[in-house]
C-alpha cells in the first residue's frame, strides 16, 4: 500500500521537490550577498553607508516579499497534495476500483494521508530552514523574530501550518467530493484560522508581561474629541525593544486608569482650538498652538499616569512556536480524523 | 480439429447446434474415431458462449456414445455416423412425399402444412409420454 | 448447491428513494448469471452492495468467497502506466498471480509503459477485466462490461471472460440491460425491475418453462390454473399470451411457440405499449 500511496502523488511530489529546489536555489544566491550588505553596514561609517543603506532597503523589500510568499508555498502544496486525495478518487470514478482491492478502505486511507503529509512536512521544513539560514544578517537587526510578520516564516510553525492546510484539505475533499471546492474551502480555511490565530489567539497563549514608561510631553497620542471634551487619550505603544507590544495603557501608581472627566478636566487647553472643518484630520504637521495645546494636555496626564505596556518578551519565541505548533498540528489531526470517519462511515 | 460457429438466429439453442455440428462431421467424415473435439476453453475462446453450453453437448454426445471424455486430458471420439439410418428412411421419405402431394391437392399451402404437421407431431408425442 | 451470491431482505435507500427493496437472492456457484433490468432498476445499487462499496439500509448480503469487481466503464488511473495497474494489483491484494496478469497483458498486445489513460475503451476493460481475475476471485461481479464496446471489442472480451470461467470455474455475475450478450454468456438470470427482484431462475429452466400463446381472443381467466399469465395483449379478434407452466400445453386452440431469453425478459419487464394486464412481481424458483 506504501508502494501506491508514494506512486499516486510522484508527480506532485516532483513538483514539490521542484519549487523547494528552485526557492533554495533563489535564496542560495542572494543569501551571501544580502550577508556581504549587511556585514558592510554595520561596519560603515561616514558616506559609503548612504550607498549601502539604499541597497539594503532594497533588498529588504525582497525580504518583504520572499517572505509571505515563501510562507504559501507550503500552503499551496498542502492544498494540492490534500484536496484531491479523496475527492479526485470519486469524481473519476477510481474509487471503485482503489476500495475493492484485498485492503480495507481505511488502511488505504490511513496510508495515503501519511505518505502525503510526510512529503508536505518535508517540503515546508526545508523551505522553512533555507529562508531560516537566508535571513540570518536581518534577524541580526531589530526585527524580532516574536513579530507578528516575521514569527509566522520562522522556526517550526511552517510545518504546522502546512499540516493543517494539508489535513482541512484531505477532510474538505472527503466531505464535498469535489476537488475544486475542496481546495476553495481549504483555502479560505487556512486564511481565516490563521487569522484569527495570529490577530487574536496568539498574545494570550502566554500571560503578557507588563512594563511601566514614564508618560512624557513628547509622547505621540492619540484622543478622542467630542463637544463634550476630550474623553479618552491612548498613547502609542513605544519601542522597548525586542518584543511584541501587545498594546498600552494609562494608570496611576494604585494602578487605576484615568477617568473621563479627569481627561477632560486636563485636557481643557484643547477646547480653545478650533476643530478642523468636516472632520477630516488635514496632513502635514500641526500648527504650533495645537501642538502647545496637545503638549500641555499630555503634561498633565502625565503628572498622575503612566503608561503601562503590554508585551510579549522576544525570550518566548520557541514558546509560542511550540504553542502554536501544538495547536496547528492538533487542528490537523483532528481534520484528518473526521476524514476517515467520513471516508469510513458516511461514503457508503 | 473441427471449429464450431453459431447461428444465433436459428432458433435452436446454442448447445443443440454444437452436437449436430459434431454429427454433421462425423457424418462427413470430418472427424474419425480417436480425433480429439476442441477443449471447452477453446472453444468458449473463440465463439464467447458459456462453457456450461459445450460441457452439455459434449455430455449429449457422450450419451449417444459417439465420444468419451479423458479426464485431464479432453473428449475423443469413439464411434462413427454411417449414413445407413439415413438410406433405411427410404421409404417413409416416399410416404412422406405421397402425403405432401396430397396435402398440396387438398389446398393447403406451406404454412398450413407446417402448422398441420407440428400440431400432430406436438400432440401424438404428448399421448406417448402420457 | 451451494450459493455464492446470497441476498436477504436487501434494500438500499437514499433519502427517501428506495434504489434496492426486498432483494432475496441466491446465486449457485459455479454460474455465469446475468443482472438485467432496465436503467434506474437497481442493477449497480446492488453489485455495489455485494462488494461493499455501500452499505445496506436493511437486510444482509453475503458472499462466500473473494470477489472481484469491474465497475461501470472501467475505471483504471489515467496518468498510471499498464504495468504500474499491475503493480498496483499486487501490492493490494495478497493472492495475485502477476504470472498471470503479465501473461494477459501481453497476450493483449498491450504496452506495459503505456499510460492507462490512452488506452481504447475496449483495451481498458480488458485491462480493468485482468486486474479483477489476476487475485483469482471466486465471485467476479462486472457492471454492465461491455455496454460501451464496440461489436468487436465487445466479443473479445466475453472471450476472455468465458475462457478464464472454462479453466477456472470461477463464478460470475455481470449485468447488463443488452439481453442478446447475456443470452450466449448466462446460464443464470436475475431480473432486477423497480428496485425488486422479479426473476431469478435458471436460463434452461425460463426457457423450458416460458411460452408465447396466440389464438382467438379469449378470456385468460379460463386457462388452467397450472398457467400463469405473465404479460397479454388482446386485439379485437386475437389474444397474445407469455405464460409460465410446467406442463406441455395441448389445447389445439393456441398456437405455442418458444421463447428466446429477451423475449422472457420484455415480459416480465412489462412487454410492449399494449401490454395488459400491467407488470405483476413474481418471484422466482429457486433451485
Amino acid at each position: 500500500m506504501t508502494w501506491v500511496a508514494f506512486r499516486q502523488i510522484r508527480m506532485s511530489t516532483a513538483v514539490s521537490a521542484a519549487l523547494v529546489l528552485a526557492a533554495g536555489l533563489l535564496l542560495g544566491v542572494t543569501g551571501p550577498h544580502l550577508s556581504h550588505l549587511y556585514a558592510a553596514l554595520r561596519s560603515c561609517s561616514g558616506l559609503s553607508c548612504g550607498a549601502d543603506s539604499s541597497e539594503l532597503s532594497r533588498a529588504d523589500l525582497h525580504v518583504r516579499l520572499i517572505g509571505p510568499a515563501l510562507v504559501a508555498v507550503p500552503l499551496v502544496l498542502g492544498v494540492f497534495l490534500g484536496a484531491p486525495l479523496v475527492s479526485r478518487e470519486l469524481e473519476s470514478g477510481t474509487y471503485r476500483l482503489a476500495w475493492t482491492q484485498s485492503v480495507s478502505r481505511t488502511r488505504w486511507l490511513v496510508t495515503r494521508i501519511g505518505v502525503g503529509a510526510l512529503v508536505v512536512a518535508l517540503a515546508a521544513g526545508l523551505l522553512t530552514f533555507a529562508f531560516t539560514w537566508w535571513s540570518i544578517p536581518l534577524d541580526h537587526t531589530d526585527t524580532s523574530r516574536i513579530d507578528p510578520a516575521i514569527f509566522s516564516q520562522r522556526g517550526i510553525v511552517p510545518v504546522a501550518y502546512a499540516l493543517f492546510a494539508y489535513a482541512l484539505g484531505v477532510a474538505a475533499g472527503a466531505v464535498l467530493r469535489r476537488t475544486l471546492a475542496a481546495m476553495a474551502v481549504t483555502l479560505g480555511g487556512f486564511v481565516a484560522v490563521r487569522m484569527v490565530m495570529q490577530l487574536v489567539v496568539r498574545q494570550h497563549l502566554l500571560t503578557p508581561l507588563t512594563k511601566a514608561v514614564a508618560l512624557t510631553p513628547r509622547t505621540p497620542v492619540d484622543l478622542m474629541r467630542t463637544s463634550n471634551g476630550v474623553q479618552k487619550l491612548v498613547p502609542h505603544s513605544p519601542d522597548i525593544g525586542h518584543a511584541w507590544t501587545l498594546g498600552t495603557t494609562l494608570a496611576d501608581s494604585s494602578g487605576h486608569p484615568p477617568t473621563s472627566a479627569f481627561i477632560r478636566q486636563a485636557c481643557s487647553a484643547i477646547m480653545s482650538i478650533k476643530p478642523p472643518a468636516s472632520g477630516i484630520r488635514k496632513s502635514g504637521p500641526p500648527p504650533p498652538q495645537v501642538l502647545a495645546a496637545v503638549r500641555s494636555c499630555v503634561h498633565n496626564v502625565g503628572l498622575s499616569y503612566h503608561e503601562v505596556v503590554s508585551y510579549q518578551p522576544a525570550s518566548r519565541f520557541w514558546a509560542f512556536q511550540w504553542l502554536e505548533s501544538a495547536i496547528f498540528v492538533g487542528l490537523a489531526v483532528a481534520l484528518l480524523g473526521l476524514a476517515v470517519y467520513w471516508v469510513r462511515r458516511r461514503l457508503v | 480439429m473441427i471449429e464450431f460457429h453459431l447461428d444465433s438466429r436459428s432458433g435452436v439453442s446454442p448447445y443443440l447446434q454444437i452436437v449436430q455440428q459434431v454429427r454433421h462431421a462425423l457424418r462427413l467424415g470430418l472427424l474419425e474415431p480417436g480425433d480429439q473435439l476442441p477443449t471447452v476453453k477453446d472453444v468458449v475462446g473463440t465463439l464467447a458462449i458459456n462453457p456450461n453450453t459445450v460441457l452439455k453437448a459434449y455430455r449429449e454426445l457422450e450419451h449417444a456414445g459417439l465420444v468419451a471424455g479423458r479426464p485431464g486430458v479432453g473428449t475423443f471420439v469413439t464411434a462413427t455416423l454411417s449414413d445407413a439410418p439415413l438410406a433405411a428412411q427410404l421409404p417413409l421419405r416416399r410416404e412422406l412425399e405421397r402425403w405432401l402431394v396430397k396435402a398440396r391437392a387438398a389446398g393447403l399451402d406451406d404454412e398450413s402444412i407446417e402448422a398441420l404437421f407440428r400440431d400432430t407431431f406436438r400432440l401424438a408425442s404428448a399421448r406417448e409420454i402420457a | 448447491m451451494t450459493s455464492i451470491l446470497t441476498a436477504a431482505g436487501l434494500g438500499k435507500r437514499y433519502g427517501r428513494k428506495w434504489a434496492l427493496r426486498d432483494c432475496n437472492l441466491e446465486v449457485p456457484e459455479g454460474r455465469i448469471a446475468g443482472l438485467v433490468g432496465p436503467n434506474g432498476a437497481g442493477k449497480s445499487t446492488l453489485l455495489h452492495l455485494a462488494v461493499r462499496l455501500l452499505e445496506p439500509t436493511e437486510g444482509s448480503v453475503e458472499v462466500d468467497g473473494q470477489c472481484g469487481f469491474l465497475a461501470q466503464d472501467a475505471p483504471v488511473y489515467a496518468a498510471l502506466s499498464v504495468a504500474d495497474h499491475l503493480q498496483f494489483g499486487a501490492h493490494l491484494n495478497p493472492s495475485w498471480d502477476q504470472a498471470f496478469a503479465a501473461e494477459r497483458v501481453e497476450a493483449l498486445s498491450l504496452d506495459p509503459k503505456q499510460r492507462a489513460g490512452k488506452l481504447s475503451g475496449g483495451q481498458r476493460a480488458q485491462l480493468a477485466l485482468t486486474l479483477a481475475l489476476a487475485k483469482r476471485p471466486d465471485l467476479l461481479l462486472l457492471d454492465e462490461p461491455v455496454a460501451a464496446l464496440d461489436p468487436l471489442a465487445r466479443r473479445d472480451f466475453l472471450a476472455t471472460l468465458t475462457a478464464y470461467v472454462a479453466e477456472h470455474g470461477t463464478s460470475v455475475v455481470l449485468s447488463s440491460h443488452l439481453v442478446a450478450d447475456l443470452e450466449r454468456v448466462c446460464d443464470f438470470l436475475v431480473l432486477l425491475s423497480a428496485a425488486r427482484v422479479q426473476l431469478a431462475d435458471d436460463v434452461d429452466a425460463l426457457l423450458a418453462t416460458h411460452r408465447r400463446i396466440s389464438g382467438v381472443r379469449r378470456d385468460l381467466t379460463t386457462l388452467p390454473a397450472d398457467l400463469q399469465v405473465i404479460w397479454s395483449s388482446h386485439t379485437e379478434k386475437q389474444t397474445t399470451a407469455i405464460v409460465r407452466t410446467e406442463a406441455t400445453i395441448h389445447d389445439p386452440a393456441w398456437r405455442v411457440d418458444e421463447l428466446s431469453l429477451e423475449d422472457v425478459v420484455l415480459a416480465y419487464m412489462g412487454g410492449g405499449p399494449e401490454a395488459n394486464p400491467p407488470l405483476r412481481p413474481v418471484l422466482g424458483v429457486a433451485r
